[in-house]
């Protein structure tokens, strides 16, 4: 196989937590958390670095946020990476899975495409698994998610995929966007030579003025088909007493529920 | 105070897995209903054992007869000030760490503190100390005398505790600020009375010894339910470095390891912490990576052998010169680059913070299951200060027992103060061999100017160990606060078998 | 137009995916609210009598099929061409999707060929006053719930959970046409060269037994399923865990309830060691019965717990297992 251009999308995530409500006020406090890169997003590097050890090549790394977000470029560096972008603008804010994955389309025409382009299946918070399919589509090239193995040989790089009460093994044929998930891929423990060197690299951070297509009204808020109507907190349920009997008394309830339900079902 | 019932099985035992027995459980919610509790268990005669969030591995908070008080219930913060150059967080003593670091990282209807928790946040100021059991309660972290893998650059638990809300064992409250309260040439007396007397001489197991200039506060930390218990503690903040650099260094054999680790002492630089794991050790974690969830996102270790660099600050450049330092250190000593893993970001940190702790537990579990199938009984660990003069000498000492004893085990530890943990996992047929392992190598602490029994302290689990070095002059020490009564934590109280 | 699509899946041995009932069933009630019909559209490589037989059960006006040996193994391009030639026909107002490995990879992908947008992962979907699909779901991870809108562009996405609605037991009657639509003409090749692995054994799909006992972080090794396996074994029931045991690696993405794993509504759940964020609640919405067992009284999932047990799950759990042990034996004397 011939060197393979990669491009990593990389998301920058709080590390625990997220927004909660205030009851009184009725207002959306954001917690002061920790960030750090998606977990699958990493995993997707590793696949990355994995592919190219084999067929040489090189990886761009590639993520949308605000410009703390280049912390997981830096990390992207640290895992191989040769070039890191981030996309940063304020015209960029609001961008639902449409509108985000519209923009990384465009960062990957602008970084001259791509061979095969890898993201993490979804990131850890709570986004629902669309950005490498939605990103797919922009770009009219196939996709290939929910990647929980990857073959790579000599010859053949092979993506595994895990649908309903099957797998399906697909040949890479580029180009091509793979979403990979949590079984896919152990990142590496980046050196302290490679972190240290991923600290002097530069990260590009490319703005509405940088990409090929700056109409502003195809990006952001605008450009985001769905919209959040309201949020509040979720209603608390009715509470029943809790049980603080002995094991035995637990256990007897237990059993008795399961003895009762099997009856109702006459099983 | 309750009759203890099957109800409460959950308390008769902690991390060590020892099992014991309660008559009375309680569960005050307030200092003023722990004091009544504890009066009314004094005046009836019975031995208190207190418990915190029960993750001890030395089976202090497991009770044998009398009365098991809870903290649970009291976990409440309450309050956050501005003072004295820094900040201050007074929490009751059963809050959980993780809770009261979690309550500075994050807002919830605070008031009128909401400006301070701003100002605690600008200032990037937090409670230092980084022991590994996050879930331990301040009270239990205080009764231990614990230490973080950072100790040497924030000082331990009890270094930050600027005041506590003191229960003695007959129930009457003190109150203790850092400061107010110095031993002086005659020892110490409080205003309730109670007085203290001076002691000579050099305590071999908690450091504790009452000298002139000791504040009551260290007196009282770590004292492990002998002295009394704390209903009530405030923590000093301290201004918490912005960057944090992590790294792993690997080696073909623990000689190896321990010679880098020699050399990173000597350098010095910026080290906040510096562990060291021997080769069973390495080997424990990398099969754990299959059990222990916390283990579960690294990849296979590089190579047999680590030591653990952990350094800090807020000048990122001064930072990476160090560690170019570092790196070059290693590969003039020959270590391969490859053989190194860091981070810097804070979920590559706590992966690797979390070696540690993960290491005790596996040991915990292989004690417990019985990892190889042989038979295990319980883990017995050797946990002593060796003094930082003969950190070298001490970790080969260790080895050289461990290997001569012929018992499996691990060996890991900080280099940079000389505490050094032996765990060791036993046959049944090994244990009093085990046994005598402990005291050699306690022994060996002491002559060093060092303590025994510093980790985990001494519980119930390591009282046989414990005796063969109790001074008697400490009895004098304490005298004046039970009355002669003694709390079950006490270290004279005998366990059952 | 008001219409309502629900974009059907075929399941294993050639039946109906059990969520296409779901899908439709959610399908079905919208239509009420947004006064047009409930249409279905199945893309799939062969159909049958029995299958069309399922189709005409599901209380659709009408069923739209698309039979090509191109739909064998899934491809979101290829099915997205089906998907779009049906909504271009038929300009729903809203489109269903099944939230199965399928459709969650088909519904952005034909979304963002319409200009359109997906909500996923919805825990409630209505019409309101003025025929606006309103999508909810949690946000912000996970304390915050949202409506989501689609107010402009159409038709209006959503992907439909299991368990996320209680189904009729009782199939529904009615006239259900069933249109077969030539997918030949279509462009049904994506590039990509795929082949069936071994299909994993023919699993029963636990999220669908009626009893499911479910694990969480509270275990604390991976041996330690064993014994909760067993307690599921002789309850008859599905084995399950919360999102902590997929992350350690011990029991495969298919079997997290949750968010974003699978909904489930059995008459009867029973969790163990398992705290309950919300991502957990919102996938036992649907959970008739709910006993929880958890050593931490604080635990959120004992706000819903119709049994909020407060103990030790490994204490708890042997004593199960002998219960039942002792009920069997005793139903066969």
């Amino acid at each position: 196989m011939k060197p393979i251009k990669i491009v990593a999308c990389v998301k920058q995530v709080p590390s625990e937590g997220g927004a909660s409500m205030d009851p009184e006020k009725g207002l959306l406090i954001r917690a002061a958390s920790l960030s750090a890169a998606n977990p699958l997003d990493v995993c997707a590097l590793e696949v990355a670095a994995r592919i190219l050890d084999a067929f040489g090549g090189e990886l761009a790394a590639l993520s949308m946020g605000p410009s703390s977000a280049s912390s997981v470029l830096t990390q992207a560096f640290a895992m191989g990476a040769v070039r890191a972008v981030l996309l940063c603008d304020p015209a960029f804010a609001g961008s639902d899975v449409y509108a985000t994955s519209f923009t990384l389309a465009q960062g990957i025409k602008k970084l001259g495409g791509a061979d095969l382009i890898l993201c993490g299946q979804q990131t850890t918070d709570g986004d629902t698994a669309q950005t490498p399919f939605a990103l797919a589509a922009h770009l009219g090239i196939p996709s290939v998610g929910w990647v929980k193995r990857v073959e790579i040989s000599t010859d053949s790089l092979i993506f595994v995929q895990e649908l309903s009460g099957a797998s399906a093994a697909v040949f890479a044929k580029f180009p091509m966007v793979a979403a990979i998930g949590r079984e896919a891929a152990i990142p590496r423990m980046p050196s302290l030579k490679a972190q240290l060197e991923a600290k002097r690299k530069t990260i590009e951070t490319w703005g509405l003025e940088d990409l090929n297509c700056r109409d502003k009204s195809l990006y952001g808020l605008v450009a985001s088909p769905t919209r959040v109507k309201r949020v509040y907190a979720p209603s608390m349920e009715k509470k029943a007493e809790i049980v603080r009997d002995p094991a035995g008394a637990c256990a007897e309830i237990i059993a008795g529920l399961i003895v009762k339900s099997r009856d109702a079902r006459r099983e | 105070m309750k009759l203890c019932t099957d109800m409460n099985e959950s308390w008769l035992s902690d991390e060590s897995r020892l099992k014991g027995r309660a008559d009375w459980v309680a569960t005050p919610s307030s200092p003023l209903e722990m004091a009544k509790e504890i009066k009314e268990a004094h005046e009836r005669g019975l031995s208190v054992s207190i418990q915190g969030a029960r993750t001890g591995l030395a089976g202090g908070s497991v009770p044998f007869g009398g009365l098991a008080l809870s903290t649970g219930r009291m976990n409440a913060i309450l309050g956050l000030e501005a003072g004295n150059a820094s900040f201050f967080l007074k929490a009751q003593s059963g809050i959980p760490l993780k809770d009261a670091k979690q309550f500075l990282m994050r807002p919830c209807g605070l008031g009128k503190n909401l400006q301070v928790l701003e100002a605690v946040r600008e200032n990037h100021m937090g409670f230092a100390p980084n022991p590994s059991e996050k879930t331990a309660t301040l009270g239990g972290l205080f009764a231990s005398g614990a230490r973080g893998l950072n100790s040497i650059s924030c000082g331990s638990m009890s270094d930050n505790v600027s005041g506590v809300t003191w229960i003695l064992p007959d129930g009457r409250q003190i109150s203790a600020v850092r400061g107010e309260h110095v031993f002086g040439a005659d020892g110490l007396k409080l205003p309730n009375g109670l007085s203290i007397p001076r002691v000579n001489g050099k305590d071999p197991l908690f450091s504790q010894f009452p000298a002139p200039g000791m504040d009551l506060i260290d007196f009282l930390a770590g004292s492990e339910g002998r002295l009394g218990v704390a209903a009530e503690i405030t923590l000093r903040l301290q201004k918490i470095p912005d960057i944090t650099w992590s790294a792993a260094y690997f080696f073909p054999s623990s000689d190896e390891a321990l010679a880098f680790a020699a050399e990173l002492r000597r350098w010095r630089g910026m080290l906040h912490a510096c562990e060291i794991m021997d080769e069973a050790a390495v080997r424990i974690l990398d099969e754990g990576r299959l059990r222990l969830p916390s283990l579960a996102a690294l990849p296979p270790f590089p190579n047999a052998a680590a030591v653990y660099a952990e350094i800090a600050g807020d000048d990122s450049d001064a930072l990476e010169e160090a560690l170019f330092e570092q790196l070059e250190l290693f590969s003039r000593m020959g270590g391969r680059e490859e053989d190194t893993w860091a981070g810097s970001a804070p979920n590559e940190i706590e992966k690797f913070q979390s070696l540690h702790h993960s290491l005790m537990e596996l040991g915990n579990t292989l004690s417990v299951s019985g990892g190889t199938g042989e038979a295990q009984v319980c883990r017995i660990s050797s946990d002593n200060f060796y003094g930082s003069a003969s950190v070298e000498k001490a970790w080969k000492i260790c080895r050289l027992n461990l290997k001569e004893s012929g018992i499996k085990g691990f060996v890991h530890g900080s280099v940079l103060d000389g505490r050094f943990s032996v765990c060791l996992l036993p046959t049944l047929n090994q244990l009093s061999g085990a046994e005598e392992f402990r005291i050699i190598l306690a022994r060996f602490a002491l002559e060093s100017g060092g303590a025994a029994c510093s980790d985990y302290g001494v519980g119930k689990v390591n009282r046989k160990l414990a005796k063969n070095f109790l001074r008697p002059e400490m009895e004098e020490c304490f005298k004046p606060f039970d009355k002669g009564r003694r709390m079950s934590n006490s270290f004279f109280l005998e366990a059952p078998e | 137009m008001n219409d309502i699509l629900a974009c059907l899946q075929k399941g294993p041995e050639g039946r109906l995916h059990p969520i296409s009932f779901q899908t439709a069933c959610q399908a079905r009630d919208l239509s009420l609210s947004s006064g047009g019909e409930a249409f279905g559209v199945l893309i799939a490589d062969e159909s049958s009598p029995s299958l069309d037989g399922e189709l005409s059960a599901l209380g659709l006006s009408c069923v739209f099929v698309y039979e090509h040996q191109a739909f064998s193994i899934f491809d979101e391009t290829i099915y997205s061409e089906a998907l779009l030639d049906i909504i271009e026909f038929l300009s729903p107002s809203a489109v269903l999707i099944g939230a199965t490995p399928e459709g969650r990879a088909l519904a952005p992908s034909a979304a963002v060929k319409l200009k359109t947008g997906v909500t996923a992962d919805c825990t409630a979907l209505r019409i309101d006053s003025v025929g606006i699909l309103v999508q909810t779901r949690p946000a912000f991870g996970g304390n915050v719930m949202a409506d989501i809108i689609t107010p402009y562009a159409r038709p209006q996405m959503a992907t439909v959970r299991m368990g996320a609605t209680l189904i009729p037991s009782q199939p529904i009657n009615g006239k259900t046409r069933i249109l077969r639509r030539d997918a030949s003409r279509l462009k049904l090749f994506s590039g990509l060269a795929k082949s069936l692995l071994t299909a994993l054994e023919p699993e029963e799909d636990e999220s669908q037994k009626r009893v499911i006992v479910a694990v969480g972080a509270g275990v604390r090794e991976k041996n330690d399923l064993e014994m909760f396996k067993r307690l599921a074994n002789l309850a008859k029931a599905g084995f399950m865990c919360s999102r902590a045991l997929v992350e350690r690696g011990w029991m495969p993405q298919g079997k997290q309830i949750g968010l974003s794993g699978k909904a489930v509504s059995p008459d009867l759940l029973i969790t163990f060691g398992i705290s309950g964020s919300v991502q957990f609640q919102a996938g036992i919405k649907g959970a008739a019965k709910i006993a929880s067992v958890n050593s931490d009284e604080g635990a959120p999932i004992f706000r819903i717990a119709d049994a909020p047990l407060a103990g030790d799950i490994y204490e708890i759990a042997p004593l199960v297992i002998a219960a039942l042990e002792a009920a069997a034996s005793k139903r066969r004397s």
